[in-house]
């Protein structure tokens, strides 16, 4: 070795206790950064499992607490929301209310003197009822729990010292200091209208009534068996501001002593049907809704074993939906569904569920106020809790001597049951019965469908709406916004990287990649906002132009590299560089000119019998045109690999001798003839298809709405092919330049280094920017809430709608109430999208590390 | 054995730090007196003349080149180059390391189009049609002339596609012609035995001698009118550079070819036609036995004596 200068020291050999320290503090922030990335990503998936778990808990049922009291069987029993008193009315008409903690009687009034109701009925989500009574009259009233502030000076003073959470009998209530200090009272009250008659005087042996906003609507059952309908009718005096209430009644079946007479009955909806139930199972089912003029609408028989008796019979919340319980223990629901295919069907009924059979007869059923839970006491003492839309079973409870009558806590955190001498009570809570795999993941068939469905529909002006939480159409409208965006994007993206990274010069190609990254600055907001504001109008207005140019451009590109390679002399040569690249670019607005100049007059009148949103709407014309129009790219292809394997060898052979120009005049000829060969085979697959049955109307295409597939096709294709372009761009220039090198010095074109060598080799980068890609579309959230119109149906009709997982949550999570079933769901929609995202992003790295090993080596 | 890794490994050695030393060249002194005043005047960028010795005047040329200047950006690489490679015989051109043979190699099958900055003067021919020129479809061109790059560079495919490489780009599909081409190719390359069981594993699991070999292999199945060769032994151990340099002395007569190679011993085994550059210029051109015997500048023979640098 060389003498060192004196000037420069030796290099030492030991490292510095500088970079040391450098090296670990690096080495531990990125430690620690990664850690913390783990960490943070395992924190999501962790809080949303944790919010999602509670849905599949099964229900907790207390300990059930029993009063001795004595009692018959009620005409109705109730309890307040707080589980401090119940009551309970006599068949005698006694109103009895009695503490729940106690069982001590707090009051007992006759609220309607001497007489006796012969039949009563009470609605489960509000304060009206009716009475019937044994001169065929019927009695308005309203019967509730309700919580007064009775002024101190009329407590008695012993209660001065109440604390604060202690309850006292008192007054006919229980008084109790709320947290404010006051002090509250819980009573019952009932208040009546006056009798009316129902236009017979034999007595009423059933009622039951529907509120519905025109008034109140009645069906009673009496002794001689008339049954009638009848709506409240309220006058109010001019003069005196007096209102005199009268029923107006039409008959259902008229008296007739000889007759069987129906044991139960029934009115369902909003006054809509009317429904009269015998003992062996016969039901009859009404059409009300024109009150005056009813309609029978079916006679059924609801239970199938010919000697079994029906044993109680309930309407679940809503009033649509039958629960029938016989004294076989069997239990089944119904409700009137119309049948979707036929036009101006009829509701009839259809059976829902049939529940697992109990163990001895079903002596009451009552439905909850607040869901679609419903309970059913046998003879032998079970309770069944059961959820009445996915039919399952919920909880099971034991009343030692049977349940007479069952109620459900306002809350439906609470369940009571009154046997022949005793209350019990037990404190509930149900979790979320309405949520479990089955009803999530699978069809059910909610109240008025005739078939199990998948439907989301969380929330509805109704009522008495029932919330429909299948991600099914979720899961499937993203799938339906990834596959059309990819459909559109990823090809473009690849197709442009390919041509930028190997057949553009370098200086072109930084500029043209800045600008496409360029693209992805775009806010996903903005992007949405244009695609539903400015280019779905515009799509819907020149829809036949749009499809066409689907068409024309391809044929336009690849028509002009055919006559760019006729033109004479050498000049398709000496042209390659700008002079190409122009009319590359020129291709593009030509086959938009043609699609302008064909699409609305020779293909709309062709193809689409002169109208297309008509066409597609399935009002008129043959499919012939639309399969035509669809099966024209798969012919393509079909040609396209037939001449290459059966007519290109040939051909070559025998061209090999020929001149360039003759040569290119035979592609160009085989070109044509290949486009009407294409044409000529997807009009006669068009025509098989046509006469053997089918129709892409109501699959791939369908009724078009202005917000759909397409739209959000195009503008997600703005969000991804930037990230797909610019990821393959890298993946495709990080090639090692000896590849390309040695394929093009072997006299490969361009096309065949980049086919054969340049992709497979970079293929691993360009899946992953795929991958990247459809992440990205996957998860895109303000394209598809602004553009895809967010109606949760399952069609992978192109020109319709469609809800995505991300859409859905960012419309429903703010209006979620926390805690809720909703709410749950909505992180379980999340939880969803996260596992699909991962499973995605595994499969992805999965499928990259494959193609990566097989070039590793290089 | 000895003796030629020594050759090898001496030379380039010290050709690069001569390469590498270009300014030192020009500005001190006492070593452009050592190597003499030619060199001096070519760093120097002075006017000179390549010396062509008249006996290639005879042989039938397949690659003619006239006044030849390459620029990569603003720097020129190649200055002024006038040669032709004769048909059916071997050309090496010898020279330090960054002269430009590999530029003037590459300039033959216009690889250089591929960088965005190489412009270029003059003009080359091969039999006769113009190499560069607007109306001269590359592809075409680069189908009659073969080459092999310095370092291996198989495709990611198996060991039968790579060789059948230029047939299948071409449409070929008759299976018993690409076998037949497949083996007579191996057997040129002398790989045949070598991979005959492995035909259809994947190329880039050869060794690296191997996948050179299998790039000749793939170069010459296509029957090309002129084979260039940059430094294709470099990778290569002894035993294999002797099957490669028995190969050159095979394809003598059939193909024309043009080598690059650092490796005198090399160059006076099997070459006929020698030329020697220096910084972007022909110095000396003609047949080996007088370039390295009887050479007629100073230069040149310090050079192929290792006396230079
Ligand atoms: N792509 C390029 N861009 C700019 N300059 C280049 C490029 N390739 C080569 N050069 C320059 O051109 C000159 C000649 O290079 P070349 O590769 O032809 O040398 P060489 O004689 O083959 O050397 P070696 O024996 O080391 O392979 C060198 O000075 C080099 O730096
Ligand atoms: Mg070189």
């Amino acid at each position: 070795m060389a003498q060192h200068s004196p000037r420069r020291p030796r290099r030492q050999r030991t490292t510095s206790g500088r970079a040391i320290a450098i090296e670990r503090a690096a080495k531990t922030v990125i430690t620690l950064g990664g850690i913390g990335t783990i960490l943070a990503v395992s924190l999501i998936f962790i809080f949303l499992v944790w919010v999602v778990l509670p849905l599949f808990e099964s229900p907790s049922v207390g300990e059930g607490r029993l009063l001795e009291v004595e009692a018959q069987a009620p005409l109705g029993i109730g309890v307040d929301e707080n589980h401090l008193l119940a009551w309970e009315l006599k068949r005698d008409g006694t109103l009895e209310v009695r503490s729940l903690s106690t069982g001590n009687s707090l009051e007992r009034r006759r609220p309607f003197g001497d007489l006796a109701p012969t039949a009563a009925s009470f609605s489960t989500d509000g304060t009206r009822c009716v009475f019937g009574f044994g001169d065929g009259t019927v009695r308005i009233g309203d019967l509730a729990v309700e919580t007064i502030f009775p002024d101190p000076e009329e407590l008695p003073a012993e209660l001065a010292d109440l604390e604060q959470g202690e309850i006292r009998e008192q007054g006919g209530g229980i008084v109790l200091r709320t947290p404010a200090g006051q002090l509250r009272r819980t009573q019952v009250s009932l208040s009546l209208q006056d009798p009316l008659p129902t236009g017979s005087d034999s007595p009423v042996v059933a009622v039951d009534h529907s509120v519905a906003p025109q008034g109140l609507y009645l069906v009673t059952l009496q002794a001689n068996g008339s049954l009638r309908v009848s709506r409240e009718r309220v006058k109010t005096n001019m003069l005196t501001g007096e209102e005199t209430r009268s029923l107006r009644s039409s008959e259902l079946l008229p008296a007739d002593e000889e007759q069987d007479h129906p044991r139960f009955v029934g009115i369902g909806g909003l006054g809509q049907h009317a429904y009269a139930l015998w003992e062996d199972g016969r039901l009859e089912h009404w059409d009300i809704s024109e009150w005056s003029r009813p309609r029978v609408y079916e006679s059924l028989d609801v239970i199938e074993d010919p000697t079994a008796r029906v044993g109680a019979f309930a309407f679940i919340a809503g009033k649509h939906t039958l629960v029938i319980g016989d004294d076989q223990g069997g239990l089944t629901s119904w409700f009137p569904a119309r049948d979707a295919e036929v036009e101006e069907a009829e509701p009839l009924l259809v059976q829902a569920h049939t529940f697992p059979e109990g163990d001895g007869p079903v002596r009451a059923l009552c439905a909850s106020a607040r869901s679609r839970l419903f309970a059913a006491g046998y003879e032998s003492g079970l309770i069944r809790v059961f959820q009445a839309t996915l039919g399952t079973g919920v909880a099971e409870l034991e009343a030692p001597e049977g349940a007479r009558a069952l109620c459900f806590a306002p809350k439906e955190d609470g369940l009571i049951a009154q046997g022949a001498t005793r209350l019990m009570r037990w404190e509930v809570d149900f979790k979320y019965p309405e949520a479990n795999a089955t009803g999530l993941f699978a069809k059910v068939r909610y109240e008025g469908f005739r078939e199990p469905q998948y439907t989301w529909q969380s929330s509805s002006a109704d009522d008495d709406f029932e919330p429909k939480l299948g991600l099914m159409p979720l899961i499937f409208g993203t799938i339906k916004a990834t596959f059309y965006s990819m459909l559109f994007g990823a090809p473009l993206a690849i197709l442009a990287a390919i041509f930028t990274s190997e057949f553009l010069a370098a200086r072109l190609r930084t500029s043209i990649k800045s600008a496409v990254e360029l693209m992805a600055s775009l806010p996903s907001v903005v992007l949405g906002f244009i695609a539903a504001l400015v280019i779905a109008p515009f799509v819907q207005d020149v829809l036949p132009t749009i499809l066409t140019s689907f068409l024309t451009i391809p044929i336009c590109v690849l028509g002009g590299a055919y006559l760019w390679q006729m033109l004479p002399g050498d000049r398709a040569v000496r042209w390659a560089g700008a002079p190409r690249f122009l009319a590359i670019c020129l291709t593009l607005p030509a086959g938009i000119l043609l699609a302008m100049l064909v699409g609305p007059y020779v293909i709309e009148n062709l193809f689409f019998a002169g109208d297309l949103s008509g066409w597609l709407s399935g009002r008129e014309g043959s499919s012939v045109g639309g399969w035509l129009f669809l099966l024209l790219p798969l012919a393509a292809l079909v040609v396209a690999i037939g001449s290459a394997f059966l007519v290109a060898p040939r051909l070559r052979r025998r061209s090999r001798t020929w001149s360039r120009a003759k040569v290119a005049r035979l592609e160009g000829f085989k070109f044509v003839l290949g486009l009407a060969a294409a044409f000529a085979l997807a009009l006669v697959a068009g025509l098989i298809l046509n006469s053997a049955g089918f129709d892409p109307r109501g699959s791939l295409v369908g009724t078009y709405v202005q917000r759909n597939a397409l739209i959000v096709g195009f503008a997600m294709g703005f969000a991804i092919v930037p990230i797909i372009y610019s990821l393959a761009e890298d993946a495709l220039s990080e090639v090692p330049v000896h590849l390309r090198e040695g394929s093009l010095g072997a006299g490969a074109t361009p096309w065949q280094t980049t086919v054969r060598i340049i992709i497979p080799f970079a293929m691993s980068g360009i899946f992953s920017a795929l991958m990247i890609g459809l992440g990205r579309a996957v998860g895109e959230t303000m394209i598809v809430l602004m553009a895809a119109g967010n109606t949760p149906i399952m069609e992978w009709n192109i020109f319709n709608g469609f809800r995505t997982l991300s859409a859905n949550i960012a419309v429903e999570m703010p209006e979620a109430v926390q805690g809720s079933t909703h709410y749950r769901t909505l992180f379980l929609a999340a939880l969803v999208l996260f596992g699909m995202t991962f499973i995605l992003n595994t499969v992805a790295e999965l499928v990259r590390r494959h193609f990566r090993a097989r070039t590793q080596s290089l | 054995m000895t003796e030629i890794e020594k050759e090898k490994v001496i030379l380039p050695h010290q050709a690069a730090r001569q390469g590498a030393g270009d300014q030192a060249v020009t500005q001190s002194g006492h070593t452009s007196a050592k190597i003499g005043g030619l060199f001096e005047a070519i760093s120097e960028g002075r006017p000179f003349q390549s010396v062509l010795h008249p006996e290639l005047a005879s042989q039938e040329p397949v690659v003619e080149v006239e006044g030849f200047n390459l620029w990569y950006g603003s720097t020129q690489a190649l200055h002024d180059i006038t040669f032709s490679v004769p048909k059916g015989r071997v050309t090496a051109l010898i020279g330090p390391s960054g002269c430009g043979k590999s530029t003037l190699l590459r300039s033959v099958n216009r690889m250089n189009d591929l960088i965005d900055s190489v412009s270029i003067e003059g003009s080359m021919s091969l039999s006769g049609d113009p190499i560069y020129g607007r109306s001269v479809d590359v592809i075409e061109l680069r189908k009659r002339i073969g080459m092999v790059f310095q370092k291996p560079n198989p495709f990611p495919m198996s060991i039968f596609e790579n060789v059948i490489y230029s047939l299948r780009i071409d449409g070929v599909r008759d299976r018993g012609l690409l076998n037949q081409v497949c083996e007579e190719s191996l057997r040129g390359a002398g790989l045949w035995d070598e991979v005959k069981d492995r035909l259809k594993s994947s190329a880039l699991a050869l060794s690296g001698g191997q996948q050179q070999r299998l790039c000749i292999a793939r170069a010459i199945a296509a029957e090309p009118e002129v084979l260039l060769l940059d430094e294709p032994c470099s990778a290569l151990d002894p035993i294999a550079t002797g099957k490669v340099e028995d190969l050159i002395e095979d394809l003598k007569g059939t193909y024309s070819v043009l080598m690059v190679t650092h490796n005198m011993q090399q160059a006076s085994r099997v070459s006929d036609n020698t030329a020697f550059m220096y910084l972007g210029r022909l110095v000396e051109y003609g047949p080996t036995d007088q370039v390295f015997l009887g050479p007629r500048l100073k230069e040149t023979e310090d050079y192929v004596t290792g006396r230079f640098g």
